[in-house]
This record gives structure tokens, C-alpha cells and sequence, in this order.
């Protein structure tokens, strides 16, 4: 009885959890990046093997620090590998956005591409990569067909679905209104379709670094790709670490930018 | 004097992908009145809605005439407005936008005048105060709200209604229609009201056209004689319960042949 009247009330679990949340994953997360780069450098200085083949958190640090320092890792290497990124991804965008209207809209168009675009959607991209590279040659055009090619299909993809999976109920209203097929698709298709064309958008943002990158290890003169690439050639493990952290963390930040407007967008 | 729209032999099928034909609608011949409001009763399947969506302008039909003054319907039309069964409103959009997106989409009033349009309509179904709340937010019934204002906010000459108190509890519902009567009253614009509840198309209508299903065919009009405005209390009369019955009858006997 007494122990009854005496219980402290507790809100439930999801509540307490939620409200913890942020904090917690902040402080577990941060703390296991911390601890893997401890462990990674204790190691790096006990076994000289290790500082061969890893590098060490120190010496990829003082990498980063030297390259902020050269000017020509910002205004080649880095400004190449953002160009033809940028470049391809708007392309991919632009592109999957259009036909992938198109063929959510039009059966007919739909029917005839469907199969097509499987088949080349299956085609492992970087199989392309050296197709792209005689036909192209080296240079701009090529990094940009290589990112195009490889960040399309998920827009295209996406796109076709939340266009065709648009609410029938919300089309007729707007017919009723004697509303045009332009008028349709800006002011029902498309916005009802916002969350998965974004969800697409975001996928292609990841293909896409994988595609600048790709494209310019395999053949260009400059871009953190090739930065890479060289160092590769060299076996200096402390380069590639550090261009590789250079592009993930450029990457990471545009994919969060992205995901914020998408957020705006579909409210 | 014509009425305001007509609707002769019309005749409309369904076939099946395998070939089966359905007949939806059979000889249907209807007038309604400028001014009146007309509700069609009869039981789902009946082919009530598809009328409706034959002179909304969204489904075709196959044989007959459906006239709106005298102007055949080809499709939908801006002397046309439809609120839905489900209030179909884009969840992307405030009720102040939802309201006012059927005349952004006909573009025949500025911009300005829409504003001051959907500002009075939002105060005519009351939904003061909520003119910023996305649909998600809103109940059934001020949904349907913001459903009916979109249509009155496009002043159509004929007013189509698809079963929009169907989905709603029976205590909103009977609120809706007491301000549907109110706001008809003061509009007294012309009305084709379709619905499955006897009570509700009696309340409501100047005249009541009972169909019955497979195919559907309007089986009998029969005139409201209630007085107007009317209160929720003239359903508790004998007179309202005569009517019903009358209904009913029309609904639930076969057809003699006349």
C-alpha cells in the first residue's frame, strides 16, 4: 500500500529516451572516433610496420596541414574535382528529373524505356569507365559523362516512381478545376513526388563523388582522384588517407546541406 | 423554362479487361433547376457517383446528352465545381492556399480578389483562425470545410457534391448539414448533392431523384415540400418522416412497369 502510494512516476521509456537522444549519440560517437585514432596512433608509433602501411593520425593531420598550405591542391586538385563533379551532378539531375517525369507521366514513353533502362542501369559503372575514356578522351567532357553516368539513375529512377505513385484522388480534383497537364504535374505530381526525387538526389550525390573520383584516378592529370592515384604510386599511405579524408568530409558536408533544403522543401 | 442542366437517355458502360460489359448508367433523363438543390439517393453501386462524374466533366458516357444552359458538357468546366468524398486536399498547402487553389488553377479572378475571395469563404465555412493550418492538422469535418470552400470560392453556376458528409461521424455530419442548409441559403446556389442517407437528402433538397442500381436508372423525383430554412427539428416531423418512407419504398420495391 505505502510502497504503491510512495512510487515516483517515471514517464515512459520512449519519452526519456528521446529527450536524452542528441547528447547520448554525440558523446558515443565522437567517443569511438576518438578512441579508434588513439589506438590507430599508439600503434602507428609502436610497430613501424603499421606506420608504413596506415600512416598515423599525426602524419595524415600534418599531410592535411601541407596541403591547405599548397596553393595548388585548392586551386587545381581541389577546384578540378569540384568542377567535374558539380558539372556532372547537375547534368544527372537535370536529366533524370526530365525523363523521369516524362516516363512516370507517359505509359507509352515508359513502356519503350523501361527495359532499356534496366539494362544499362545494371551496368556496373565503373565498367564504363575506360568506354567513356576512348570515346571522350581525356579530360572534362569524360569526367563528366563518368558522373553522369554513374549518379543519373537514381533521379531518373526515383523520380519515375513518386511521379507515377502520385495521389489519383488529388489529380482529379485538380482536372475538376479543369486544371492542364503542366498545371497537374507542377501543382500535384511533382510536389506529391518531392520526397522521393530528393531521396534519389541524395543517393546521386554519393554516386556522383564516387564518380569525379573514380574517373579521375583512373585517367586525368589533376583532382583529388589523381592525387590519390599518385600517391598510390609513390606508397605514400599518409597522401591517400588525407585526400580520402578531404573528399568524404566535402562529401558528408553537401550531402547534410542537401538534406536540410530537401527538409525545407517537403516542409 | 430549361432547366439548368439536363440529362437525356444518357447511357454509360464499363468493360471489363475481359471484355465484359457493365452497364453503369441506363436512360437516365434528369433535369435540375437553377437555384434548386437536388440530391440523388440510392444504394453504392447504383451509378450515382458516375453520373456525378459525367457532368463533372471526368468520366465520358456513351450515349444521350448532359447540357449545362444549354451547352453540352465535353469536360470539366469552370461553371463546374466539385467538393469530394475524401476532401482531397494537397498536403502541402495551408487551408488559406487549399481554398484558393481551385481559382489559382482557372486563373479568371486576380490575384487580390482571389485573396479577399478565400479570406470571406474561409470565414463562411468557419474556419477562422485556422487559415495557416496544413490539412494533417485539421479534423474530418473542417477538412470537408475547407473542401467546400475551395468549390463555392470558384462561384460555379452548378455545384456537384460526391457523398461529403459519408466519411464523417454522425454528430459533425449533422453540423455540416445544418451549415450546408445555411450557407445554400444565403448563396442559393444550384446543387447536385449525391448520397446513400434518406434522412440527409431529404433535409438538404428541394427535390430528391431516387436511382437504383445494375444498371442505373432514376427510378422516381419526388418534391421536398418543407418549408425554408429549416432546422434540424423538421426532421422529428411527421411530414419529414413521410417522405423518408416514401423513399425508401421507391428504393427498396421493384420497378412496376407504368
Amino acid at each position: 500500500m505505502t510502497a504503491t502510494l510512495t512510487r515516483t512516476i517515471r514517464p515512459p521509456a520512449t519519452i526519456r529516451r528521446r529527450r536524452r537522444f542528441r547528447g547520448r549519440k554525440l558523446v558515443l560517437g565522437g567517443g569511438l572516433l576518438v578512441l579508434l585514432l588513439v589506438v590507430w596512433e599508439l600503434a602507428a608509433r609502436a610497430n613501424p610496420h603499421v606506420q608504413l602501411l596506415a600512416s598515423s593520425p599525426s602524419e595524415v593531420a600534418a599531410t592535411l596541414v601541407a596541403f591547405s598550405g599548397d596553393g595548388t591542391f585548392w586551386s587545381v586538385h581541389v577546384l578540378a574535382t569540384a568542377e567535374g563533379f558539380a558539372a556532372g551532378f547537375v547534368v544527372a539531375v537535370v536529366g533524370g528529373l526530365g525523363l523521369g517525369v516524362l516516363m512516370g507521366w507517359r505509359r507509352g514513353v515508359r513502356e519503350t524505356l523501361e527495359p532499356f533502362v534496366f539494362v544499362v542501369n545494371a551496368v556496373p559503372g565503373i565498367a564504363l569507365i575506360p568506354l567513356f575514356m576512348v570515346w571522350f578522351g581525356y579530360g572534362f567532357t569524360y569526367q563528366v559523362v563518368v558522373v553522369a553516368s554513374w549518379s543519373f539513375f537514381p533521379v531518373l529512377l526515383n523520380t519515375m516512381a513518386g511521379v507515377r505513385a502520385a495521389d489519383p484522388a488529388l489529380l482529379r480534383m485538380a482536372r475538376s478545376f479543369g486544371a492542364s497537364t503542366k498545371r497537374l504535374l507542377w501543382t500535384v505530381a511533382l510536389p506529391d513526388a518531392a520526397p522521393l526525387v530528393f531521396a534519389g538526389v541524395q543517393q546521386a550525390l554519393t554516386h556522383a563523388v564516387t564518380g569525379i573520383v573514380g574517373a579521375q584516378m583512373w585517367a586525368s592529370a589533376s583532382g583529388l582522384g589523381w592525387v590519390i592515384a599518385n600517391a598510390a604510386m609513390n606508397i605514400q599511405v599518409e597522401q591517400i588517407i588525407a585526400a580520402t579524408v578531404v573528399v568524404a568530409v566535402s562529401g558528408a558536408l553537401l550531402n547534410e546541406l542537401l538534406g536540410a533544403v530537401a527538409r525545407r522543401w517537403t516542409r | 423554362m430549361t432547366a439548368l442542366l439536363e440529362a437525356r437517355d444518357v447511357r454509360k458502360e464499363y468493360v471489363s479487361g475481359r471484355g465484359a460489359v457493365t452497364v453503369a448508367l441506363e436512360a437516365v433523363t434528369l433535369s435540375v433547376p437553377a437555384g434548386e438543390f437536388v440530391s440523388i439517393v440510392g444504394p453504392s453501386g447504383c451509378g450515382k457517383t458516375t453520373l456525378l462524374n459525367c457532368v463533372a466533366g471526368l468520366e465520358t458516357f456513351d450515349e444521350g446528352s448532359l447540357t449545362l444552359d444549354g451547352r453540352p458538357i465535353t469536360g470539366p468546366g469552370p461553371d463546374r465545381a466539385v467538393v469530394f468524398q475524401d476532401a482531397s486536399l494537397l498536403p502541402w498547402r495551408t487551408a488559406f492556399d487549399n481554398v484558393g487553389y481551385g481559382m489559382a488553377v482557372q486563373r479568371r479572378v486576380p490575384a487580390a480578389e482571389r485573396e479577399r475571395r478565400t479570406r470571406s469563404l474561409i470565414e463562411l465555412v468557419g474556419l477562422s483562425g485556422f487559415e495557416r493550418h496544413y490539412p494533417r492538422e485539421l479534423s474530418g469535418g473542417m477538412r470537408q470545410r475547407v473542401n467546400l470552400a475551395r468549390a463555392l470560392a470558384t462561384a460555379p453556376e452548378l455545384l456537384l457534391m460526391d457523398e461529403p458528409f459519408a466519411a464523417l461521424d454522425a454528430q459533425t455530419r449533422e453540423q455540416l448539414q445544418l451549415e450546408l442548409t445555411r450557407i445554400w441559403q444565403a448563396d442559393r446556389v444550384t446543387v447536385l448533392f449525391v448520397t446513400h442517407d434518406i434522412e440527409e437528402a431529404v433535409f438538404l433538397s428541394d427535390r430528391v431523384v431516387t436511382m437504383t442500381g445494375r444498371p442505373g436508372t432514376v427510378r422516381s423525383v419526388l418534391d421536398v415540400p418543407l418549408p425554408r430554412p429549416r432546422d434540424p427539428a423538421v426532421k422529428r416531423t411527421p411530414g419529414f418522416a413521410a417522405l423518408e418512407e416514401e423513399i425508401w419504398h421507391q428504393l427498396h420495391t421493384p420497378a412496376t412497369v407504368s
